[in-house]
């Protein structure tokens, strides 16, 4: 096979992006459009999900492993299986949920510190779309909110250190590919965080 | 005329008359004179047998007093021989008055003959003194069994565990004996003989509380000893029954002193009375003492029993010494040594769980709570049975003081104490032992081969001081200390959880997507990884299961949460994969390797550590 001077100059990297971030604010769909292009009609929550999807960085390939994980809260200790050598996590909201917003300061960087602590973090808000949905809007002025603006989402990008601040809507295919392209960026640099599965070393506890 | 011739005869008649009555004055004039001349005559002869008449009565008055003043003397020199027999007999206890009255006599005798001065009696008094020591000696003896009869030894525990005060002597005979007493106490140096009567009142009394008191002695060693539990119980020691009954014997007692023994005699003699019975309490106190020297960490709290009870009464103690008019060093020393042993409890319970790490101490084959975590606890709520006594003891000890070893830093406090409340410093003593304890148990853990074995260890035993840190010592601990538990709690429980991730990454598998699908049909390098997969994930999860079955966690919800934490991954992630890949045509004989349905995994998992239910 003939080479392709352009490409293929080094061997493809190997890179584990872990998809965080709470239940049902769209990582899924996310990974399904982006490997797939095909966004689910249904809701099914995830137990786990790996898959591995080349990408192409500045003629570099890139092996990306996606997982996928579970959002609800039960499933911490089963979450806590895809952590080991992340390079990048891909964390998650929904702008129609502030709640899911909120949980990345107070819930998602706490356990990222506890499992993955120093990995690099893609903020990434989900759902854009609902910010021009009148029914969306309409329900959430109901509770006396509106759907998260650009400027906090970027706000808590900020406040939490990440490395990029993205934006999408799977459901329109706005911003997906662009979003794994950064996060695919960003761990190329990046040197793999949490301690491997098969460790049977104790971790120590800062009492 | 007639009428003056008349008159003229009558003046004749009474002139006549005048001459007669003159005549016949005259004449009993002269008879007087006569009668006078008798009259003196007659007194001048009578006079001196009139005066020698009055000699002679006061002479027969005298002859006859004196005869009396000798019947009197000869009868005091009779008296030897009329009373002998009497006395000599003894008093008769029913009427002891007519003895009395002897003696009385007796005495009586004495002064009288004393007085006289007379050569002849000094032998009669000789006799009489001699007789009335006699006297004494029936009287000392019938004081002795009149004590003796009201000096039966008691029960004294009957009466104290019915709270009732002991009983003295009954009124009556109390009575006798105090009369006895003023009488003996009366006899002094004129007979040439003290009675000793207070020394027959002491070594009856002492006698008698001695033998009183003495099962309870017996006693107090004896519970100490042949008790049935291997540590020794809050107030199951005799000692403070005994306490209780010295107490409330002696206050009877001094009562008793009061009403018999002569006002100066009240205290010596009750002194030297409750001497021998004090004697041997704190001798009994002594034993016990040494006892607990020797075996501290089990018989300590006997200790603080009796220490409790000794400082409960030092009042009543102190009361005693003054009515006995005595400063008792023995009893202070008693609590000085007591208290010096339970002092040294302190920091030997530390090092006792710290030297235990370097012993080859057993450590439980299955993970269990480890016997050094439940006896170090036992002892700790223990301690909280005499918190005030404890809170006490650690002050005087200083704070930080029973950590031998300066080394760790965890242990160094301000020492000076100031400042310092007796529950802080008792916060700070059980927040040290526990740190002791979990450094032995760290230390201990790491004989184990297996990961898994020394978390489970560990989760065991954090979780046994956590629950009695919840249960027993929330007053006593600072809140932090319940926080650092429970994140050793969960360190381990997650340290033992990660465990089964080997077996469960198994089940984790890769979606490959080229060109924008993922691969629907497995090829044949696919159906192998599938095969690889329900293979080594049943041969994992079986190896495993085998092992950590004869795990044990005794606490059942500790037991709940561990088996719960486990299905929670492995039910989901092994559903999944069994769903995804058991339509899939990965094998022509998917029952080869796909061994179990997820109901009788879960079963399986559910009977984890089931050897440790009970």
């Amino acid at each position: 096979m003939p080479c392709n001077p352009l490409f293929g100059k080094n061997k493809p990297l190997h890179r584990k992006l872990v998809v965080l971030g709470d239940g049902a604010c769209g990582k899924t769909s996310l990974l399904n459009v982006f490997t797939r292009g095909y966004f689910p009609q249904i809701y099914e929550p995830t137990v786990f999900e790996n898959y591995v999807h080349d990408i192409w960085i500045d003629n570099q390939q890139i092996e990306l492993s996606l997982w996928d994980t579970a959002g609800q809260e039960e499933f911490d200790r089963l979450r806590s299986l895809s952590y080991a050598d992340t390079h990048v996590v891909m964390l998650c909201f929904a702008v129609d949920n502030r709640d899911s917003l909120e949980n990345i300061e107070s819930k998602w960087i706490a356990e990222i510190s506890e499992h993955c602590q120093g990995v690099k973090i893609v903020l990434v808000a989900l759902k854009c779309d609902l910010r021009e949905d009148i029914n969306v809007v309409r329900n959430m002025q109901r509770y006396g909110e509106r759907p998260v603006s650009y400027e906090e989402g970027l706000a808590v990008a900020q406040n939490i250190n990440a490395s990029r601040y993205l934006e999408c809507s799977a459901k329109h295919n706005r911003g997906v590919r662009e979003a794994f392209e950064q996060s695919a960026r960003v761990s190329i640099h990046a040197r793999p965080k949490g301690a491997p599965h098969d460790s049977n070393n104790v971790r120590c506890i800062i009492l | 005329m007639d009428r003056l011739d008349e008159e003229s005869a009558d003046l004749d008649f009474l002139e006549e008359n005048l001459k007669n009555t003159e005549a016949l004055t005259e004449k009993m004039t002269s008879m007087l004179n006569i009668f006078d001349d008798r009259l003196v005559r007659l007194e001048a002869s009578i006079l001196p047998i009139h005066k020698s008449t009055l000699t002679l009565t006061k002479l027969a008055e005298n002859i006859d007093r004196t005869r009396n003043g000798v019947l009197e003397i000869i009868g005091y020199f009779d008296l030897v021989e009329r009373e002998e027999m009497m006395i000599k007999r003894g008093p008769n206890e029913n009427d002891l008055e007519s003895y009395l009255n002897s003696i009385g006599k007796c005495k009586k005798a004495i002064e009288v003959l004393s007085g006289m001065r007379l050569k002849s009696s000094e032998k009669v008094i000789g006799q009489l003194k001699q007789l009335l020591k006699a006297a004494i000696l029936k009287l000392e003896d019938l004081f002795r069994s009149w004590l003796t009869n009201r000096s039966n030894s008691i029960e004294p525990l009957s009466y104290i565990t019915k709270n009732l005060d002991i009983p003295g002597i009954p009124q009556g005979p109390l009575q006798n004996l105090a009369t006895l007493s003023s009488y003996l106490s009366s006899f002094g140096p004129e007979i040439g003989y003290n009675s000793d009567f207070v020394k027959v009142y002491i070594e009856v009394r002492s006698t008698y509380l001695t033998k009183s008191l003495k099962t309870l002695a017996q006693g107090s060693i004896s519970t100490a000893e042949k008790r049935s539990t291997p540590v020794y119980e809050k107030g199951t020691c005799g000692f403070n029954s005994y306490t209780d009954a010295i107490l409330k014997m002696f206050k009877t007692e001094y009562e008793i002193a009061e009403k018999i023994l002569p006002s100066e005699s009240v205290m010596p003699g009750y002194r030297d009375t409750i001497q021998i019975p004090l004697d041997n309490y704190v001798e009994t106190g002594r034993t016990l003492t040494n006892r607990i020297k020797k075996n501290m960490q089990t018989d300590v709290f006997l200790a603080f029993d009796m220490m409790e009870s000794l400082n409960k009464n030092v009042g009543s103690f102190e009361e005693v010494f003054r009515l006995a008019g005595k400063k008792d060093s023995a009893y202070n020393e008693l609590l000085y040594s007591l208290r010096a042993v339970a002092l040294c409890s302190f920091p030997e319970f530390i090092d006792e769980i710290k030297n235990n790490r370097a012993k080859t101490m057993n450590i439980p084959s299955d993970g269990t709570i480890h016997e050094l975590t439940i006896t170090t606890l036992q002892h700790l709520k223990r301690l909280t049975d005499y918190q005030e006594t404890v809170e006490t003891m650690l002050l005087t000890l200083g704070d930080g003081n029973w950590n031998s070893s300066e080394k760790d830093a965890n242990f160094s406090r301000d020492k000076t104490g100031r400042g310092v409340s007796g529950n802080v410093v008792i916060q700070h003593y059980f927040a040290d032992v526990l740190e002791s304890l979990s450094n032995t148990l760290d230390s201990r853990s790491k004989s184990y081969k297996k990961t898994a074995l020394t978390c489970i260890f560990l989760l065991n035993n954090y979780h046994h001081i956590l629950k009695s840190v919840r249960s027993q010592f929330y007053s006593v601990l600072d809140p932090d200390i319940e926080r650092k538990y429970e994140k050793m709690v969960k360190k381990y429980n997650d340290g033992y959880q990660d465990t089964w991730k080997p077996c469960f990454s198994n089940l984790m598998d890769t979606t490959w997507v080229r060109g924008g699908s993922a691969l629907k049909a497995l090829g044949s390098n696919e159906k192998s990884i599938v095969k690889e997969k329900f293979k080594n994930f049943n041969t994992e999860f079986e190896e495993t299961y085998k092992v950590h079955k004869s795990y044990a966690i005794p606490d059942p919800d500790l037991r709940i949460q561990v088996i719960k934490d486990i299905k929670i991954v492995l039910m989901p992630v092994y559903n999944r994969f069994l769903e995804k890949y058991q339509q899939t045509e990965f094998s022509k004989n998917p029952t080869k390797y796909i061994r179990y349905d997820p109901q009788t995994l879960e079963n399986m998992v559910n009977r984890l550590f089931d050897g440790s239910i009970y």
